[in-house]
């Protein structure tokens, strides 16, 4: 499976923030997508995921049986700031997220088996989730997506909140899930992206473009994405 | 000090002018005009500018006047008093506005921003504000206690010696609100404590009070009671001119968080906090339900306080009600008989209570606020399919529960009618509960239409679509104006019937065809 995307453009008013987006993201990998601050990362998310229109351009996934339109059930946003319904507790969440999606779902585990791999703690499974704090919530966001499993993951910034245990859990997770699944990965730590990702990719003034490891050591490697995001 | 006070009201008039920039493209149409070059094109901020400063000058005077003409020459006309009255309300209502308009407690985004953020001395900011406040108050209530005073019949030295008695009043109350703080450590900010609010209620009482019973003090009273303020006031002056704690007291006062937002920022803050405390954390029975219906049962059950119980407290009221009424016309034949006539024609009350009983604007609320609000972030929930199943389960949920207060409505409107002698066409008993429950289930489809199709507010909760709220307010108004409104049972009942379902099939079809597309965070 590939997700290619193919000159994606958009606009904010008069400011051009995607300028011709193109790029093929392959399965098995996970991709480190750098870029600085307002470089448009999460804008460009938001219009693989659909939240927004994009001006132009297009994008679709790529598989054995062709060319085909990115569905919702392709698609996992796991965002920055996570959100999840106030009203229900942890546990009610996920039964009601299992029910819904029983069919998709390949190997169903009890509710109890995914908290432990989240390691929400037992008491805390209960809870109204409006009390839950932002790794909590960022934690249930996660674990949402690991039980939909989707085949595109995008991940905006996810392990800043979470604490240095669940953080490495975590990347332990992506790594073991990354067969069968394209995984992007924003961030602006440099170090979490060449400790977790396969390839790099920079955006800069709204074009994407991978950055060659070649035969470089880490250090030549680092100096040469400051390189890429200066521009 | 000067200095100080160019540099803060200039802080505040840049911050005004950026705000009505950005206030302008919001709003449909009128955004294209406003494009991002109005915040760096000096020539367009200068008439902005001016423009505001008119504005804020405008509204000080009007503000005034509209504060004397309201509070104290309204109230008086109504109650019919003579000019002393007029020096008794403004002497008690002062007292409110001593502790509820001090500016020095005051905790402003103005302040926060010139304080807090951009680092201005604490003293020196509060100090110079506080002066240029003072002055202000002066001068904008010199006009309207000239209008109202001489309206009033009283004499020139008195309207001064009153104006002076403003200004030194409120000296005095942050100088008192001051020392208490210096002694207790505990803030009373402007708006917030029990304190403050309670103060102003009991002056309110004071003040109106006495004016119904025509029995005030004699004037010499007041007019002593004035110049003593001004003069007790001198000290207090030069006090909180010295007073140390500024900067202490800034910090504390611009750190509760919800203080920094504007007023409407802050109550649509206190109503997401509200709504989220609406959430039960009690137990929920789900029964045996799955997926979207295990979702919905689960938010009703968490939201009992406002639907299911309200919907019984209604329900109780309208048959206690019922009870009261039917039982008395047993007593007075005469009346009953009046009643019963009445009746006939007064239908269309029941539009208005309809509306007022129904429970679809809190419930779609709480929706927002504590479901959708987060779950529209997942792409899953804005799914055809799921957005319009969730849709048919909601609206089965919101008609069920209203129709439980509208038929004891209907029926407690039939036992009346029965009671008080009943009507010579049976066909009208039928007619009056076939047409409340109709009302009951448009209310219910149209708040939820409403919902689905005009996303009320944006993702952030804070702006409020125009939209939504004219729709809002044109129900609200359509539905007043039908108390005014007398027709005879038949017709009116009839019509609405008919124009119930006409609207029903019609919104649904509406909400089927574009709720997909238009339920969705802005």
């Amino acid at each position: 499976m590939k997700l290619v995307l193919k000159n994606i453009q958009k606009s904010f008013d008069q400011k051009v923030v995607l300028k011709d987006v193109s790029f093929t993201f392959e399965e098995g990998k996970i991709y480190g997508l750098l870029g600085r601050n307002g470089a448009g990362k999460t804008t460009l998310f938001n219009c693989i995921n659909e939240d927004l229109q994009i001006d132009n351009g297009t994008f679709y996934i790529e598989d054995e049986n062709g060319q085909r339109r990115v569905e919702a059930e392709d698609m996992g946003y796991v965002l920055a700031a996570p959100v999840v319904p106030e009203f229900l507790t942890g546990r009610e969440f996920l039964q009601f997220f299992i029910d819904i999606n029983r069919e998709q779902i390949k190997e169903p585990k009890s509710v109890d088996e995914y908290f432990e791999l989240m390691q929400i703690a037992a008491d805390d499974r209960d809870r109204l989730m409006k009390e839950y704090s932002h790794g909590m919530k960022n934690k249930m966001q996660m674990l949402i997506y690991l039980i939909a499993d989707p085949g595109i993951l995008l991940l905006d910034e996810p392990l800043t909140s979470l604490d240095v245990l669940v953080a490495d859990e975590m990347k332990r997770l992506l790594r073991t899930i990354k067969e069968g699944h394209i995984l992007i990965f924003s961030t602006h730590i440099m170090e979490l992206a060449l400790d977790l990702c396969d390839k790099i990719v920079v955006l800069n003034q709204g074009v994407l473009e991978e950055v060659e490891k070649e035969d470089l050591d880490n250090t030549a490697f680092k100096d040469k994405i400051i390189e890429m995001l200066r521009g | 000090m000067m200095r100080i006070l160019l540099n803060s009201i200039k802080l505040s008039q840049t911050y005004g002018i950026n705000t009505f920039i950005y206030r302008m493209r919001q709003l449909p149409l009128i955004k294209n005009l406003f494009t991002v070059k109005f915040y760096s094109d000096s020539n367009l901020k200068l008439v902005i500018r001016i423009f505001i400063n008119l504005y804020r000058g405008i509204k000080a005077f009007a503000g005034k006047l509209l504060y004397v003409g309201l509070m104290i020459t309204l109230p008086m006309r109504l109650a019919g008093a003579d000019g002393e009255m007029f020096v008794h309300i403004l002497f008690v209502l002062t007292i409110a506005g001593a502790v509820g308009n001090t500016e020095i407690f005051n905790a402003s985004k103005e302040k926060y921003y010139a304080v807090i953020l951009m680092r201005m001395e604490a003293k020196g900011y509060i100090i110079a504000n506080y002066v240029w406040f003072l002055l202000k108050s002066a001068v904008t209530f010199i006009p309207a206690m000239m209008l109202f005073g001489w309206l009033w019949d009283r004499p020139a030295y008195q309207i001064l010696l009153m104006v002076l008695y403003i200004v030194a009043a409120k000296i005095l109350g942050a100088f008192l609100l001051m020392r208490h703080y210096e002694k207790t450590g505990r803030l009373i900010t402007e708006g917030s404590g029990k304190v403050v609010f309670s103060a102003i209620a009991i002056c309110m009482l004071l003040a109106y009070v006495p004016m119904v019973f025509h029995q005030i003090l004699p004037s010499g009273i007041y007019m002593a009671g004035m110049m003593a303020a001004a003069v007790l006031a001198v000290y207090p002056l030069v006090y909180l001119m010295r007073c140390r704690t500024y900067k202490r007291m800034c910090k504390e006062m611009l750190n509760q968080d919800e203080i920094i937002f504007d007023a409407k920022e802050k109550t649509r803050e206190l109503q997401r906090t509200g709504t989220l405390r609406n959430i039960d954390e009690g137990e929920v029975k789900t029964g045996n339900k799955r997926g979207y219906e295990y979702f919905n049962v689960i938010f009703v059950e968490r939201h009992r306080k406002i639907l299911t119980r309200s919907v019984k407290w209604e329900t109780c009221g309208i048959i206690i009600l019922t009870a009261i009424l039917s039982i008395g016309s047993l007593f007075f034949k005469e009346a009953a008989a009046k009643v019963n006539v009445e009746m006939l024609n007064m239908l269309p009350y029941a539009v208005f209570v309809m509306y007022m009983l129904n429970r679809g604007n809190t419930m779609t609320q709480a929706m927002f606020m504590n479901c959708d609000h987060s779950m529209l972030a997942y792409r899953f929930y804005r799914q055809k399919e799921v957005i319009l199943g969730l849709f048919k389960i909601r609206l089965r949920t919101l008609v069920k529960l209203n129709l439980i207060p509208a038929l004891a409505l209907s029926g407690g409107l039939v036992l009346l009618l029965l009671m008080t002698g009943g009507t010579e066409t049976p066909f009208n008993y039928l007619l009056i509960i076939v047409s409340v429950l109709a009302m009951s289930v448009f209310f219910s489809v149209h708040h939820l239409i409403l919902y689905y199709l005009l996303q009320p507010f944006d993702i952030n909760m804070k702006a409020r679509s125009s939209a939504y709220s004219i729709a809002n307010g044109v129900t609200y108004a359509v539905c007043y104006m039908f108390i005014q409104f007398e027709a005879p049972l038949v017709l009116f009942s009839l019509m609405t019937i008919a124009f119930s379902v006409i609207y029903i099939c019609v919104a649904l079809r509406l909400a089927y065809k574009y709720a997909p597309k238009r339920f969705r965070l802005k």
